[in-house]
């Protein structure tokens, strides 16, 4: 789509200012990104300027900049900050594109995947594997190894994302209301089935379990990374793919498949894609909320509701928040560290609850 | 030609569709009426292939309507809802941009877009282009519909003829507009050789821009045929249970025109027992 032939009546003024376009508002995200991974790799005990970790990240490419770091730095960067970097940035995409095609899947702006209960059932799942992964699960753990957590938290996501869209699918429209009120039942759901895990759950289980399920991207290497990151790149690869009929989706089921698209195979892969990345974020960072719902919405209010601009910049601002919220987990109460989650939380429900207002307001 | 032969549909205990037999021939303007609940979105719905019936068969130009790939017949056939959920901001231009979905892979972007510009104006929202298209009133909305299925099957589609199912499409339109579109819809049929199904409400329109009436009555096919064989006051009182005189249009002797009686309040309390 040439952005030049569009005058977007809906960019405010301000961001006119960035970019007169949607092409121009994607590199100016891109840019964002780059600066805030700049100063995410600098902040912490050891501190290290942008340009140090230039220098460190080119130095493991084998390129001189010339510009001098201690071999202490190069090590915190390379083994602890660039690890949890590469997973913020990973989940903090996942989730945001991940809440985006949702949103265009149930044709509704309210519909996060954490909101709609795929994150507890992921979470649920992965609960389940901490705490019986000896016991219940000894088979599976033999079999399925370190990959027996993501796999799970993805089956309890996909599990989910298909019940509700059963409950909520009355005929061809989704009621947000039921949408919503099935969401509730399943978190609750999922919630005391969790506490009864909880409840048998050991001292060990129990430390790793309270940390992980406030959501935590403390002590990732990166192992955990390339754990997760074949789930969360296949997600992030291929929902851009499904920009197209996702539009077409929002006119209807009906219109969509008038326009030939592949309606029930494209709504499977849909939900497939978000079970994917979803199940894989909650089992390696826990549950973090809001950044689905929040970060697709500010870039519907920019770029429009068209999902081919949508999706990319749903991840690159989804990963910029996410970056931001664990520089002030990390930094909000130092040294100790406030979980993720609880970040994403305090900032997002404001946020949710400012969005139900004005759709009251507004009359919709 | 559109072909959907002794198709039945049932959903639960209730029969929607009884054995109806009705093809749809290229150029030709087709108006489907009939009482609430007689059938007709449930036609227009298994034409379409919504809705699949238990009994029958469907076909479109010559083959079975399933052994068609979806993008193939969505460049053969446009189907204009009678409502749509769309609840984003899109622009219109947009909207109606989506209707070149099928042909993004055969045609460029300039060629689309010139399209969409020429569906625009040919259904006089050209000035509502860059308007956000969950601004527009009902009526606007429902002729940007339009504008967005005529895009899709705006050009001809190889040897294949092209066909256009309306559900109601002057619910929401004032005088002139319910004209405009039917207009359109004549025009498509005459210029493009396209065959367009149309449901309507109104009997005198239908009698004006029709070569053929269809009524549907209880799921089934109560008379097809011109304007003037289908129209008579015997059938209408018949299946609308409503008294009318037939006459002639002032203008246009060959077209029925139907006019309805006043009705008086011992006739109300009548039917409501009944």
């Amino acid at each position: 789509m040439s952005a030049s032939s569009f005058s977007n009546p809906r960019l405010p003024a301000w961001l006119m200012l960035v970019g007169g376009h949607r092409s121009g508002l994607l590199l100016g995200l891109w840019l964002i990104l780059g600066l805030t991974c700049l100063l995410v790799l600098g902040n912490g005990v050891v501190t290290i300027g942008p340009g140090q970790a230039v220098a460190i990240l080119a130095d493991g490419l084998g390129l001189q900049t010339g510009w001098p770091f201690s071999r202490e730095q190069q090590i915190v960067l390379l083994a602890i900050r660039a690890p949890r970097l590469v997973l913020g940035l990973l989940v903090g995409a996942s989730l945001a594109i991940s809440g985006a095609a949702m949103q265009g899947l149930f044709r509704n702006p309210l519909a996060d995947p954490a909101l709609i209960g795929i994150s507890s059932g992921a979470a649920l799942a992965a609960v389940a594997v901490i705490v019986l992964q000896n016991t219940l699960f000894a088979g599976l753990t033999a079999l399925l190894g370190q990959y027996l957590l993501p796999v799970a938290a993805i089956g309890g996501g996909f599990a989910v994302s298909w019940l509700v869209y059963r409950l909520a699918g009355s005929g061809d429209r989704l009621d947000i209301g039921s949408l919503l009120l099935a969401g509730i039942a399943i978190n609750a759901l999922a919630g005391s089935a969790t506490g009864l895990l909880v409840y048998i759950a050991d001292d060990d289980q129990l430390r790793t379990l309270t940390f992980w399920s406030m959501g935590s991207l403390t002590g990732v290497g990166w192992d955990s990374v390339l754990l997760g990151a074949p789930f969360l790149a296949l997600n992030l690869l291929l929902l851009p793919l499904l920009a197209d009929p996702l539009n077409a989706l929002l006119l209807g089921e009906a219109e969509a498949g008038h326009l030939g698209f592949p309606v029930e195979r494209i709504k499977a892969a849909a939900v497939a894609l978000v079970a994917l990345g979803v199940g894989a974020a909650v089992a390696l960072t826990g549950v973090i909320g809001f950044v689905g719902l929040v970060v697709p919405h500010l870039l519907r209010l920019a770029l429009g509701p068209d999902h081919r601009w949508l999706l990319p910049g749903s991840a690159l601002l989804g990963a910029t928040l996410l970056l931001w919220s664990d520089y002030l987990a990390r930094n909000l109460a130092a040294p100790a560290e406030v979980p993720i989650g609880i970040v994403t939380g305090a900032l997002g429900s404001p946020f949710f609850l400012w969005l139900l207002f004005r759709q009251k307001l507004m009359g919709q | 030609m559109l072909i959907a032969d002794r198709i039945s549909l049932q959903i639960g205990a209730k029969v929607l569709l009884d054995e109806v037999s009705l093809a749809l021939h290229p150029g030709e303007v087709l108006a489907v009426l009939g009482p609430n609940g007689a059938g007709k979105s449930s036609l227009l719905r298994s034409l379409s292939g919504e809705l699949s019936p238990q009994s029958g068969t469907l076909s479109l130009n010559g083959r079975p309507l399933p052994a068609w790939y979806p993008g193939q017949v969505a460049r053969m056939r446009g189907v204009l809802p009678q409502s749509s959920a769309l609840a984003f901001r899109f622009s219109v231009r947009e909207v109606v941009l989506m209707g070149r979905s099928p042909h993004r892979k055969t045609h460029g972007h300039a060629r689309n877009l010139a399209i969409t510009a020429q569906a625009l104006a040919l259904t006089d929202t050209a000035h509502l282009a860059e308007r956000i298209y969950t601004t527009l009133s009902g009526g606007e909305r429902q002729r940007v519909q339009l504008a967005r299925v005529l895009a899709q099957i705006w050009e001809p589609c190889g040897e294949w003829h092209r066909y256009l199912l309306l559900d109601e499409p002057t619910s929401a339109l004032d005088l002139a507009h319910q004209h405009a579109v039917l207009a359109i819809a004549r025009r498509f049929a005459d210029t493009q050789n396209t065959g367009v199904l149309a449901i309507l409400h109104d009997l005198n329109l239908a009698a004006l821009y029709a070569d053929r009436i269809a009524v549907l009555q209880h799921g089934r096919l109560a008379a097809v045929g011109t304007p003037a064989q289908v129209l008579t006051g015997e059938l209408i009182r018949r299946v609308f249970a409503y008294p009318v005189s037939v006459g002639s249009h002032p203008l246009y002797p060959e077209r029925p025109l139907t006019i309805p009686h006043m009705l008086r309040r011992a006739d109300t309390a009548g039917r409501e027992n009944g």
